[in-house]
C-alpha cells in the first residue's frame, strides 16, 4: 500500500521510510483544554450575588434541559518518516477524525442525529510548496476509491513545539473541532435547539474562539469538561488553587459564574463548576465535579452577567443526568455524563480498525 | 425477502464469530421472537445469492454495564427506582442454529446481513416438509411462530412406520405432557392416512382410551383444528376392546375388570365390540415366564424351571388346569419329588420354592381360568388368539389398567409375542399371510415398566421389545411408546426410536445424559412447556420443533 505514497515522494526526491504503523493515541497527551487564563474574579458574572457556592434543588422527573449531545474524536497513526531534499527528517502522520451528535427522545432513547468523518494524511511543511501540491493532488486523486482523504501539512516550530508528531496531531485535533462546529452550524440552522432542548458539547468551548464566526449558534449550547486544571489560581480572589475550593463543594452545589475572556479578548465566557455526584468522600475530592462553560452573548454582555435562574436550571439539569453512569466502562465515569458517553461510543465505533486504516497507506 | 419486515441484523465479532452451524443477530427495538422461531438471511457468496434458514435457540439481553455493581452505581448508589433521563445502552440479540440453505451454501452468513422472519412457505422449505395431501405425510402437529405464522408439520411415514425408520417414543410428566393424547392424534392420522396398518393400544390407566370409538363433544374451534391437517375430526373406526375377565360381583352384570362406566361397557358388549380375555393353563402355560419378566434371576434358576416346564412330559398335559399346575409345582417345592428320586429337573428345591411362592401370588387373579366358559355373557376369549386375527384398519384396545404390574407385564408380553409370532409365520396354519396387516402399530404407556434401564438381562419382554425395535422396522411391527422419564428406559430401545417426542418434564430429568445433545435452551424449555405443547425430533427435520396438536376427537372420561 505504501508504494503509492513512495512513488509520489520519489518523484520529488523525497525519501519515505515506512515502518510498522504505530497508533499514537496514547503517545500524545492532550493538555487541559484551558488555554485562557484571562479570568475576571472581581465580581460574579451572574445576576445573583452568591458567595463561594450555592445549593441547588433537585429536579423532579422528567425535567431536563438537554436533548442533544455532541462529541468529536480522532485516531492518529505514524505511517513513516521522510527525508526532504534539504535533509529534514519529519514524520508522516495519518488520522481519522469523526464528530457526531446524538438526540435523546422523550423515552430516554438515544438516536444518531449526525455523524461526520474525515481522514487526513499530514506532511511536514518542510516539503517544497509546489512539491506538496503535486503530492497532495495526485495522492488524493489516486486514493479516492480506496479511502477518501485530505492531504494537509503541519508546521513544526521547534521553539514552540515539543515534537513534530505532536504538531501534526494538534492540527488533526483542530480539524476535529472544525467538524464539530460544522455540525453545530447545521443543527442550529435546523432550529431544533431551544432553551428546553439544549446541546451539551463534550469538552471546553474556550479553545474554539478563533474558529467561531457566528457566536449566536452557541445560544443553546454549553461545554461540559470532565477534567480541568485544579491548580488554576486566577479563578479565586485569594489565589487559592481552584481544586482547594472545589474540594469543599458538596453534592448539588455550584460555584458562582466567573467571567473569562478568550485569549484574543473577542469572546466572553461564563465558567462555573457543579458537583453532580455525591462520591467525593470515597476517593478523589474532585470526582463528581464538572466544569461548565457558556458563551456570553449580547444579553449577558449588556447585563454584565448571566441570569442566575438559567445557570441554576442548567446546573440542576446536569445533576439530574447523574443517573445512569458508565461506571466500570470508563475511568472518568464520576465526571462523565452518560448520554455524552454514549455519543462518544457512537463516534468511536464509527472508526475503521487500527490495523485496517493504518495499512491503507 | 424484502416483503416481510426485517427483525434484525447479523452480527459477527472476533470473540463470537458466525459459523456454518450458527449465527448471531441483534434485534431491532420492540421486536418479539421466541426460541424455535425460524428466520431467514440472504447469504451472498461469489456473486451467488441464496437463503440460509436458522432456528432461534437462545435470546440474550445485555446492557453496556460490565457488572451488577455498575448497575447499582448507576442507580444513584442503590436508590431503588432511581429515575434516569437516558435509557441504558441495551441490546437484545439472538443465536440461531443453521437448519438449511436453499442452494447448499453453508458458508457462514455475513456480518450486517438483514434477518427476516420466515413465512409458512419458508418454513416448509427449510424443514423439507411434505405437503399436507402427500400420501406419506402423517401430521405431527402445528408449529406456531412469534410472527403469527402457523404451519402444519408432517412426519414422513417412511420414517415413522418404516422402512426408512420406525418407532416413536414420547416422554414427559403425567398430566402436563399430554403424551397419550398426542399418541392418539398420530394413531388417528395413521388410521385415516394408511391402508395397510392395524393398531393395538394398551390402556394402562383409568378409562382414558376405552371410548375411542365414541364421538367427542368438541367445540367448533376444536373441530376446525383438525382441518388444518386434512384429517377428519371423527372417532376411531373398527375398534374392539379387550378387558381382563373378572367374576361377576354385585348386580350390574359386569364380568370385566375395568374402570369403564358399566353402562358404556354394556353398550360395547351389546354391540359385540368388547370381549373379556382369560388365560388357561392348557393354552397359556408358556406365558408364565412373562409374569416374572422384571424379577431378577441372576443364577438363571427361574429360566431353568421355565425350560423344564416347557419340555417336561410331566407338565405337557393338554388337560392340565392352573390348580393342577400349582400342585405339581408344590410337589417340587416341598422336596417330595427330590426325596422320592422322581425329580428329573436337577433344580434345587430352594429354587422351586421361590418359583412356587411367586406363582402362588400371581396366579390368583380371575383372568387365570381353568377352562374357557361358553357363557356369552362372560364373553371369554384368549387374547393371543384374538390378536392373531387382527386385520388391516382394526384398532384393538387392551385394557390392563386394573391389573397388577406383574400381570400387566404378562399381558403386554403376550401381545407383543403374538404380534411377533404372527409376523413370523407362526399362525400360517390359521390365516393367509396376505391377510395379515403389513404394519402393526403397538402403543403402550409406561414403557419403563417393560423395558427399564436396569432391566434383568434375561427378561423375556425386554428381549421381545429389543427384537421389535431393532428389527421391527423392516418386519412391520412398530412400537409407539410413552413414559414419564426417558432416562428410565433401556438405552437400546430409545436408540432405535427414530422419532422422539418430548413433553413437559422436570429439571432433574433434563440433567440426565439423555438430554446432553439437546441445546440447553431447548432442554430448559422442556421444564416450562405448556400443556399440549411438545418438542419433536424426527430424522427428516433438521432441528427440534415445538408443536401443538388438536384436541382428541373421541369421548373423554369426565374427570
Amino acid at each position: 500500500m505504501g508504494g503509492l505514497l513512495r512513488k509520489y515522494m520519489e518523484k520529488k526526491n523525497i525519501t519515505l521510510f515506512e515502518q510498522n504503523r504505530v497508533n499514537l493515541d496514547s503517545y500524545f497527551f492532550e493538555p487541559f483544554q484551558e488555554i485562557s487564563e484571562n479570568y475576571d474574579t472581581s465580581k460574579v458574572f451572574e445576576t445573583e450575588k452568591i458567595g463561594t457556592k450555592k445549593k441547588l434543588s433537585l429536579l423532579p422527573h422528567p425535567l431536563t434541559n438537554f436533548s442533544f449531545f455532541m462529541d468529536g474524536s480522532r485516531k492518529v497513526y505514524k505511517i513513516g518518516d521522510i527525508i526532504t531534499p534539504e535533509n529534514r527528517f519529519m514524520p508522516v502522520i495519518a488520522g481519522q477524525v469523526c464528530a457526531g451528535c446524538c438526540y435523546r427522545d422523550e423515552e430516554g432513547q438515544m438516536h444518531k442525529h449526525m455523524l461526520e468523518k474525515q481522514n487526513y494524511l499530514m506532511l511536514s511543511d518542510a516539503i517544497n510548496e509546489e512539491d506538496f501540491e503535486y503530492i497532495k493532488h495526485g495522492y488524493e486523486r489516486d486514493m479516492k476509491e480506496r479511502l477518501p482523504l485530505k492531504v494537509e501539512k503541519y508546521r513544526f516550530d521547534k521553539l514552540k513545539d515539543d515534537k513534530p508528531a505532536n504538531t501534526a496531531i494538534a492540527v488533526i485535533q483542530s480539524f476535529m473541532h472544525d467538524l464539530e462546529l460544522s455540525i453545530l452550524d447545521r443543527i442550529v440552522a435546523s432550529n431544533v435547539l431551544t432553551p428546553e432542548s439544549m446541546l451539551i458539547l463534550d469538552g471546553a468551548l474556550q479553545f474554539l474562539p478563533s474558529k467561531i464566526k457566528n457566536p449566536d449558534i452557541f445560544y443553546n449550547v454549553i461545554g461540559v469538561s470532565k477534567s480541568f486544571n485544579p491548580n488554576l489560581t486566577k479563578l479565586t480572589k485569594n489565589k487559592m488553587h481552584i481544586g482547594t475550593l472545589l474540594s469543599k463543594l458538596e453534592f448539588a452545589e455550584r460555584t458562582p459564574v466567573i467571567k473569562m475572556k478568550s485569549n484574543d479578548e473577542k469572546l466572553t465566557f461564563g465558567v462555573w463548576y457543579v458537583r453532580i455526584r455525591d462520591i467525593y468522600k470515597r476517593g478523589d475530592p474532585l470526582d463528581g465535579i464538572v466544569k461548565i462553560e457558556k458563551l456570553a452573548l449580547k444579553d449577558e454582555l449588556d447585563n454584565d452577567g448571566f441570569d442566575s435562574v438559567l445557570i441554576d436550571t442548567i446546573s440542576s439539569s446536569l445533576i439530574a443526568e447523574r443517573v445512569p453512569t458508565c461506571y466500570g466502562k470508563d475511568e472518568r465515569w464520576a465526571n462523565h455524563l452518560y448520554p455524552v458517553y454514549l455519543t462518544e461510543k457512537m463516534v468511536k465505533s464509527s472508526f475503521m480498525s487500527d490495523i485496517y486504516f493504518s495499512n491503507l497507506f | 425477502m424484502s416483503k416481510t419486515k426485517a427483525i434484525g441484523t447479523v452480527s459477527a465479532t472476533e470473540k463470537n464469530p458466525n459459523t456454518c452451524d450458527e449465527f448471531t443477530f441483534w434485534l431491532g427495538n420492540d421486536v418479539k421472537i421466541s426460541p424455535f422461531d425460524i428466520v431467514k438471511v440472504e447469504n451472498k457468496i461469489s456473486g451467488q445469492t441464496s437463503t440460509t434458514y436458522g432456528m432461534v435457540e437462545e435470546i440474550y439481553h445485555i446492557t453496556d454495564s460490565p457488572g451488577h455493581i455498575s448497575n447499582y452505581v448507576s442507580s444513584d448508589f442503590g436508590v431503588i427506582g432511581a429515575e434516569s433521563f437516558t435509557k441504558k445502552l441495551s441490546l437484545t440479540y439472538a443465536k440461531a442454529s443453521v437448519i438449511d440453505n436453499n442452494n447448499e451454501n453453508y458458508m457462514p452468513v455475513q456480518d450486517g446481513s438483514i434477518v427476516y422472519p420466515a413465512d409458512a412457505e419458508d418454513i416448509k422449505n427449510a424443514l423439507g416438509l411434505l405437503k399436507e395431501d402427500d400420501k406419506k405425510a402423517i401430521p405431527a402437529g402445528l408449529l406456531k411462530t412469534s410472527n403469527g405464522v402457523s404451519v402444519p408439520i408432517m412426519f414422513n411415514s417412511d420414517f415413522v412406520l418404516g422402512p426408512e425408520g420406525a418407532h416413536l417414543n414420547i416422554s414427559g410428566i403425567s398430566g402436563l405432557a399430554t403424551k397419550t393424547s398426542y399418541a392418539m392424534f398420530i394413531l388417528k392420522a395413521i388410521q385415516e392416512r394408511t391402508d395397510d396398518t392395524a393398531i393395538i393400544i394398551l390402556n394402562v390407566k383409568g378409562d382414558d382410551l376405552l371410548r375411542i370409538d365414541r364421538e367427542g363433544n368438541l367445540s367448533a374451534d376444536r373441530r376446525n383444528q383438525w382441518k388444518t391437517f386434512n384429517i377428519k375430526c371423527e372417532p376411531f373406526k373398527n375398534v374392539r376392546y379387550f378387558y381382563p375377565y373378572m367374576r361377576m360381583r354385585g348386580t350390574d352384570n359386569v364380568c370385566s375388570n375395568t374402570a369403564l362406566d358399566p353402562s358404556v361397557l354394556q353398550e360395547q358388549f351389546a354391540a359385540g365390540i368388547a370381549k373379556n380375555y382369560i388365560y388357561t393353563c392348557s393354552e397359556d402355560k408358556s406365558k408364565i415366564e412373562l409374569l416374572m419378566s422384571n424379577i431378577d434371576d441372576p443364577n438363571w434358576t427361574l429360566e431353568s424351571i421355565f425350560n423344564f416346564i416347557e419340555t417336561s412330559t410331566e407338565f405337557d398335559d393338554d388337560d392340565m388346569n392352573w390348580d393342577l399346575f400349582k400342585s405339581k409345582v408344590k410337589e417340587y417345592a416341598s422336596g417330595k419329588k427330590a426325596k422320592s428320586g422322581d425329580d428329573k429337573s436337577q433344580i434345587l428345591v430352594q429354587s422351586w420354592k421361590r418359583f412356587s411362592r411367586l406363582i402362588a401370588t400371581s396366579i390368583q387373579n380371575d383372568i387365570f381360568q381353568n377352562s374357557q366358559s361358553g357363557d356369552p355373557n362372560k364373553a371369554q376369549v384368549h387374547l393371543s388368539k384374538e390378536v392373531s386375527r387382527i386385520n388391516t384398519g382394526d384398532v384393538f384396545v387392551i385394557d390392563i389398567a386394573k391389573l397388577n404390574e406383574q400381570l400387566q407385564c404378562m399381558v403386554f408380553g403376550d401381545v407383543i409375542k403374538t404380534v411377533y409370532d404372527l409376523k413370523h409365520g407362526e399362525y400360517a396354519d390359521e390365516r393367509d399371510a396376505a391377510s395379515i396387516p403389513k404394519k402393526i402399530v403397538i402403543f403402550v404407556d409406561e414403557l419403563n415398566k417393560y423395558a427399564p434401564k436396569e432391566s434383568p438381562k434375561n427378561s423375556p419382554i425386554l428381549n421381545y421389545l429389543l427384537e421389535i425395535t431393532e428389527r421391527g422396522r423392516s418386519e412391520g411391527i412398530i412400537l409407539f411408546s410413552a413414559e414419564q422419564f426417558r432416562s428410565a428406559v433401556h438405552d437400546r430401545i430409545k436408540g432405535n426410536c427414530s422419532t422422539n417426542i418430548y413433553g413437559r418434564t422436570n429439571a432433574i430429568e433434563i440433567s440426565k445424559p439423555d438430554y446432553r445433545y439437546i441445546p440447553k435452551v431447548y432442554s430448559n424449555m422442556m421444564t416450562r412447556l405448556d400443556k399440549g405443547d411438545l418438542i419433536i425430533e424426527h430424522p427428516v427435520f433438521k432441528t427440534l420443533l415445538k408443536v401443538s396438536f388438536p384436541y382428541p376427537p373421541y369421548e373423554l372420561p369426565n374427570k
